[in-house]
């Protein structure tokens, strides 16, 4: 019997294994993104080249790209980085250095789009998000209503990190965007960001962690505000016809970016990847579906006004954006948490 | 042996992760050399030009970073020092600037490092020397005692529940509903329960206020005990029911003629003996809870981060591999003792020396049955939440057909189902190893137990990178590192259903055999693996759900390549929690299924005959 048994389970092993020769693992954020990402990239470029293409997620744990990298061959070929791993990865050598090969597609990009190991890709946000069913003598149009429990009572939710969730203390505190990480770089600068978060912490029910949590909490009524990722918020307005609304003021932008895993055994095919990512045809299909701003000028120049105005690249929505710093979170990222995690505790 | 030898490797490279710097000496050849001799000034003079020198941006941006980072530990980087390291320009630092860089270099130039270390107690260097963070930024010392007064509650909480599930299972009129219900939450990956205990305490606020102001709501320490309990109950239930089915008939009978009802029985008879599996499986619990984060994430208060939680903070959000191996170590640390305790628990009680007829027949207290049913239901809670969830709302209705239409779901179902019969075979056959080691050299049994228990807390993380640096070193190919990873995953729940299980039988057995003229063969075919079998069946069961339930394994050691259950609701959970209800329509047949198979093995029923 127990022959039979290893028999059987060689042989669904065996099944689920993937054949063929030509294969590419690119490697997403999970969820809607990565949908979002099959539908306008991996299922147009598997069907134009024959290329399979195998998918994986992840959420920036270096540790696994470090595993991956390290296999021989590595486990991954082209990986989806935000803006800090696409540096700093670059620099430890997890990633190839991809830069000149995408030399000439530098001028259709935006700024900032085209990095020594990574080509960007879209341009997301965290957005203030809000329940349009709960302030029905006016809706919140600033990032300071948050703060304004008066007009907008109701639970608010916060991210348990001090990314983002210390840049917006402090503008909403009235620090101009242009000097926002050089006052969040002193001492007194932290003390004033989280003095302002004393003042909404008795009105903040919830905590959240992952990402999926943001926009449980608000579809489920626990919180009437809380920052949220635009693509999932209006993911839950159109899937779902959810009552949910976005404060763009003060948006905190952040670019992910396409990046060859160094070593790859697919080298060549990831490149192809990326050159196809980057055309503007299936960029716009992209865009249009999960409503993350373009890196492709001429995509951005291009849309209709019904997918524009949903953008967070979009000019009406992006007067008061800011980029959420990796540098700075790199130098300083460490401590901010110890402060930010003993100001939990406290 | 092996196991102990693996936990000893794993360790021993946590060990010099953690004293590695990361040293950025070979970007910076010349000031490494002039550090020793140069003062404070010269040495920033050297550093300004080699920085200026330096063409290779990747080079350059390694400088930088490190730099720009050891000096924000110290305190505000200001412009001076900033132009220093950033663009070469050190002219202006005035004599302390100078000696905070100089500092800064000492610490991205050595080659080992202290820090790391001295971080799990809340240290820090500075240019004199150790000292203790300010209150605002130590963090490190009030979680560990935290994560340890949880994982004892936990411990605590779970033994005793364990206990009365186990010792209740012998009475068979309750014996398919409890294992039902152990197996429905052994079946339960800790994503979904989590999500499930957390849609009850939101109903429970909103519908039933005065419920949730007793402990039940979200942010609630009680809630966040209930849900870690139900969660690893069942795996001292299982040892227990394993041992208390081997309790010598005899002494029960004694007792009864003593005038002893079926409780004083319980504390007199059942208790005593299987005290050395209730020791080593509230280890197991304690030595598991210390790497749980997502529970007390998702359904604790904000400061309650546990260690884990650290953990996952060092090896995502801010990598710093040192760092995440110092607490990896802490990990092991902190259950160390426990695992200690239950090695001289073990040690210190007699094997009890009569025929091996078991005392099923005798049965349990009524009172106790109902007790461990209460407890069994407890492990069921989250899936019938995320349940009825589902089949109220509209949006959990249409993610579960799409998770029905999914392809990748249906490979990820079929793969889980071939690498968990792998892996139980593999953990019945290392079961086997055990049982045999056991009768032949019962003082391994204690060596073995410690082992199991460090290796339990291991983090996930830290056992996957290992095993993917030892398939690389070894050139394993890859379909084997699943199985061979999860036949071991499973294996210290397993040995502990094997303690107790080995050391309620009677040695003289052997002895008689041997006698007999019975060889190692005879000896392991007629009397070791029918002795074992029931536990050794439960070991494969755990093993088997596990594969199903896991996910830190699936992610770094498969992905998409061989797509088990675990990897594919992370990646669906991260996005949408109504896939965790979802999936609860789909994994509470496979608890029930797993419970009826645990029924129905052929093994259990030739121990039966054995008896």
């Amino acid at each position: 019997m127990v022959r039979n048994l290893v028999a059987v389970a060689v042989v669904a092993a065996a099944l689920a294994m993937p054949v063929g020769a030509a294969e590419l693992t690119i490697v997403s954020w999970g969820g809607a993104t990565q949908d979002a990402h099959r539908a306008a990239y991996f299922e147009p470029f598997a069907a134009s080249t024959g290329i399979r293409v195998l998918e994986d997620s992840w959420s920036s744990e270096i540790a696994r790209l470090e595993a991956a990298a390290r296999a021989r061959p590595p486990r991954w070929d082209v990986v989806q980085v935000n803006a800090a791993t696409v540096r700093t990865a670059c620099e430890d050598g997890l990633l190839e250095p991809i830069e000149e090969h995408f030399r000439a597609l530098e001028a259709d990009l935006v700024p900032g789009a085209l990095q020594r190991c990574g080509v960007g890709s879209s341009v997301g946000a965290t957005v203030l998000a809000w329940r349009t069913d709960r302030f029905p003598s006016g809706a919140p149009k600033r990032l300071a209503d948050f703060w304004d429990v008066q007009r907008f009572p109701g639970p608010r939710g916060l991210r348990k990190s001090p990314r983002v969730t210390l840049e917006w203390a402090l503008l909403a505190d009235g620090v101009p965007r242009e000097e926002l990480y050089t006052t969040l770089a002193t001492e007194a600068g932290v003390e004033r960001a989280l003095r302002k978060l004393d003042a909404i912490r008795p009105h903040v029910a919830v905590w959240w962690f992952p990402f999926a949590q943001s926009i449980d909490i608000l579809l489920d009524g626990q919180v009437v505000m809380t920052p949220a990722p635009n693509g999932r918020v209006l993911k839950a307005v159109r899937s779902q016809n959810a009552p949910l609304g976005i404060v763009w003021d003060h948006q905190a932008q952040n670019m992910d970016y396409w990046a060859v895993v160094r070593g790859s055994a697919n080298r060549k095919a990831a490149l192809d990847f990326i050159s196809f990512a980057s055309r503007p045809e299936p960029m716009r299909r992209f865009v249009e579906t999960i409503f993350f701003g373009p890196t492709l000028r001429v995509v951005a120049e291009n849309l209709p006004p019904e997918v524009r105005r949903w953008l967070p690249t979009a000019p009406e929505n992006a007067s008061t954006a800011f980029f959420v710093d990796p540098d700075f979170w790199g130098t300083y990222g460490a401590r901010l948490e110890e402060r930010f995690q003993a100001w939990l505790g406290g | 042996m092996l196991l102990a030898g693996a936990v000893a490797g794993i360790v021993a490279a946590l060990l010099v992760s953690a004293l590695d710097n990361r040293s950025i000496a070979s970007d910076l050849p010349e000031t490494a050399a002039a550090r020793a001799k140069a003062g404070v000034g010269e040495l920033a003079r050297v550093f300004a030009l080699e920085l200026a020198a330096a063409e290779d941006p990747a080079r350059r941006a390694r400088i930088v970073r490190r730099l720009t980072r050891e000096l924000a530990r110290t305190g505000e980087l200001g412009p001076s020092l900033a132009s220093c390291v950033r663009t070469a320009a050190c002219a202006a630092l005035d004599e302390a600037e100078a000696a905070r860089l100089a500092f800064a270099l000492e610490q991205a130039l050595a080659p080992r490092t202290l820090r790391h270390l001295a971080r799990l107690v809340d240290l820090e260097p500075t240019p004199e020397g150790f000292a203790f963070l300010p209150p605002e930024r130590a963090i490190v010392v009030p979680t560990v005692l935290r994560t340890i007064l949880y994982a004892l509650a936990v411990a605590a909480l779970s033994t005793l529940v364990g206990a009365a599930t186990g010792l209740a299972m012998r009475r068979a009129s309750v014996r398919p509903l409890l294992l039902g219900g152990l197996f429905v939450s052994l079946a339960t990956p800790h994503l979904v329960a989590t999500i499930g205990w957390l849609d009850l305490a939101r109903w429970l606020a909103a519908f039933a206020p005065s419920v949730a102001s007793v402990g039940l709501g979200p942010g609630s320490r009680t809630l966040v005990l209930l849900a870690t309990v139900s969660m690893l109950a069942p795996i001292v239930a299982l040892p227990v029911a394993a041992a208390a089915s081997a309790v010598p008939r005899a002494l029960h009978e004694l007792a009864q003629l003593d005038g002893a009802g079926p409780w004083r029985r319980v504390f007199t008879v059942d208790l005593p003996l299987v005290r050395p599996v209730l020791h080593a499986s509230a280890a197991l619990v304690f030595a598991q809870t210390t790497g749980f984060f997502l529970v007390p994430e998702l359904l604790g208060r904000p400061e309650d981060r546990p260690l884990a939680g650290l953990l996952a903070f060092y090896t995502s959000e801010l990598p710093d591999p040192g760092a995440a191996s110092a607490i990896s170590l802490l990990l092991v640390l902190t259950a160390a003792p426990l695992a200690l305790a239950a090695q001289a628990a073990l040690g210190g009680s007699e094997p009890v020396s009569t025929d091996p007829t078991g005392a099923d027949a005798v049965g349990s207290p009524r009172g106790l049955a109902l007790a461990g049913l209460l407890a069994s239901i407890l492990g069921t809670i989250p899936l019938v939440t995320l349940l009825v969830r589902t089949v109220l709302g509209a949006a959990d209705r249409a993610t579960l057909a799409a998770l029905a239409a999914d392809p990748m779901a249906a490979r990820a179902l079929v793969a889980t189902g071939g690498i968990a019969l792998l892996a139980a075979s593999g953990t019945a056959f290392a079961g086997l190893l055990v049982t045999v080691t056991a009768a032949m050299r019962p003082r391994l049994l204690q060596l073995t137990i410690v082992a199991a228990t460090l290796w339990v807390a291991l983090p996930d993380l830290v056992v996957a990178a290992g095993w993917l640096r030892s398939a690389d070193l070894a050139g394993l190919p890859e379909p084997w590192l699943l199985p061979l990873a999860f036949s071991v995953h499973a294996l210290p729940v397993g040995l502990a259903a094997l303690f107790g299980r080995l050391r309620l039988l009677d040695p003289t057995l052997f002895e008689a055999a041997r006698v007999d003229g019975a060889g190692g063969a005879a000896l392991l075919r007629h009397i070791v693996v029918p002795l074992a079998a029931p536990a050794l069946a439960v070991a494969a069961l755990i093993a088997a759900l596990s594969v199903a339930t896991t996910s830190v394994l699936p992610i770094f050691l498969a992905g998409p390549r061989l797509p088990l259950t675990g990897w594919y609701l992370w990646t669906r959970l991260r996005d949408d929690f109504a896939v965790a209800r979802a999936a609860a329509v789909l994994l509470l047949p496979l608890g029930f299924v797993a419970a009826g198979l645990a029924w129905s093995l052929p093994a259990l029923r030739r121990a039966d005959r054995h008896r």
